[in-house]
């Protein structure tokens, strides 16, 4: 009878203490994911936008097929840069073969080219881009070229003292660069640090025939 | 007799001694961990279901209480609801579409936003406010574009006008990649 009842006479402390470490530990390396939005309109119609006072509107259009990406500027298209096959898109493929689709289009030719349309004068001002893509080409290239085309970038360490975006020398500096933070006007009127846009306002349209 | 209430007496102080074990830090570990979670769980508006890779984006809008649908490999989905699967190749049946294959509105999922959109408006109305038009489409990656815009415009035929992706906040160099855990489901 008196073993039994020292059998029962258990000490947890030290596990309860043994708890109380571990689980703040294990909180600490659980990864809980942050969801954002990324805000797109798309016209109910598909005509072409309205003329201006007789000039040809002004869009800037992105093209993405499994070839590359075709911008067109007004109502041309960019010819073919670097050694891409003329009569093609404007910034062909590097690695047709990668796995996963993000791996094959060149990323940082599209954010320079973009980026040097968008210091040009006349495009200053301008902050919608058209986004149109072939009916085979995945949503995670749709996601990528949505974060290429709408915010300027700079080194991570230029980030709170730049004011415009710079280009981009490498895939490394590209996949460090951060958007510079400027003072702009908040959807409620007030005045905050904003990552700056390039074309931040996106317009998708209907698809494209796969190739 | 006196011996038996002495032993008495060592028993029960025996017995006491046992239940003075303290339960303060498991008390406290318990409040932390209580109120952690219910803030997490707080903060997320929406359901990201099983087998739905969301690709990861530079975006840093926050989400807000809205219609929601998801397309995975699966199918198509309004919160938990399957509307209706897709073929193989991530492709809506001709069947289920106006116009054949080459259609744009998928008919099951016009219906259900219809009667979205007629729930939205009563709410809105009792609330004092007015229909915004607002849709949130959390997509898997592999989802293909001609898919996306089937959906987007099946929704502007129903009032929607303004749409959202969901997407994993992260850098520049995972833009457009697979989330880390395919399988994880953030409560709602």
């Amino acid at each position: 009878m008196a073993k039994l009842e020292e059998a029962e006479d258990l000490n947890l402390t030290p596990i309860m203490n043994m708890v109380l470490v571990l689980i703040p530990l294990m909180l600490l390396n659980v990864v809980f994911m942050e969801i954002t939005v990324i805000e797109v309109t798309m016209p109910q119609r598909s005509a072409g936008a309205a003329m201006n006072n007789g000039e040809p509107p002004k869009r800037l259009q992105l093209f993405i097929s499994q070839q590359g990406f075709t911008i067109v500027e007004g109502m041309s298209s960019l010819p073919a840069k670097g050694e891409c096959p003329a009569g093609g898109p404007t910034i062909c493929t590097i690695k047709e073969t990668a796995e996963v689709e993000t791996d094959r289009h060149n990323w940082l030719e599209l954010y320079n080219t973009l980026l040097e349309i968008k210091q040009r004068p006349d495009w200053t001002d301008h902050d919608q881009i058209e986004i149109v893509a072939d009916s085979s080409v995945n949503f995670g290239v749709l996601v990528k070229a949505m974060d290429i085309a709408r915010y300027q970038l700079v080194p991570r360490a230029e980030q709170s003292t730049a004011t415009k975006g710079k280009m981009m020398k490498s895939w490394s500096e590209l996949n460090e660069a951060l958007a510079p933070l400027v003072d702009a006007t908040d959807a409620d009127g007030n005045s905050a640090k904003m990552a700056l846009g390039m074309f931040p306002v996106v317009v998708l349209g209907l698809p494209t025939v796969s190739n | 007799m006196k011996r038996l209430r002495a032993k008495r007496k060592a028993k029960r102080q025996h017995d006491e001694g046992k239940n003075s074990l303290t339960l303060n830090s498991m008390m406290d570990m318990m409040t932390i961990i209580l109120v952690f979670l219910l803030k997490s769980y707080g903060e997320e508006t929406f359901v990201i279901l099983p087998n739905t890779d969301v690709p990861i984006s530079v975006a840093e809008t926050l989400p807000e209480d809205m219609t929601v649908i998801t397309v995975n490999k699966e199918g198509i989905f309004m919160i938990r609801e399957r509307i209706l699967d897709l073929e193989e190749g991530g492709r809506v049946s001709g069947n289920f579409k106006k116009g054949g294959e080459s259609g744009l509105i998928i008919e099951p999922l016009e219906a259900k936003l219809r009667q979205e959109v007629e729930k939205q408006k009563s709410i809105a109305m009792a609330s004092g406010k007015t229909f915004e038009g607002d849709l949130t489409i959390i997509a898997d990656q592999q989802t293909n574009y001609r898919l996306l815009v089937e959906v987007m415009q099946t929704a502007i035929g129903t009032e929607f006008k303004r749409f959202r992706f969901a997407v994993i906040k992260g850098g520049m160099q995972e833009s457009g990649r697979y989330a880390a855990a395919p399988d994880y489901v953030i409560p709602n």
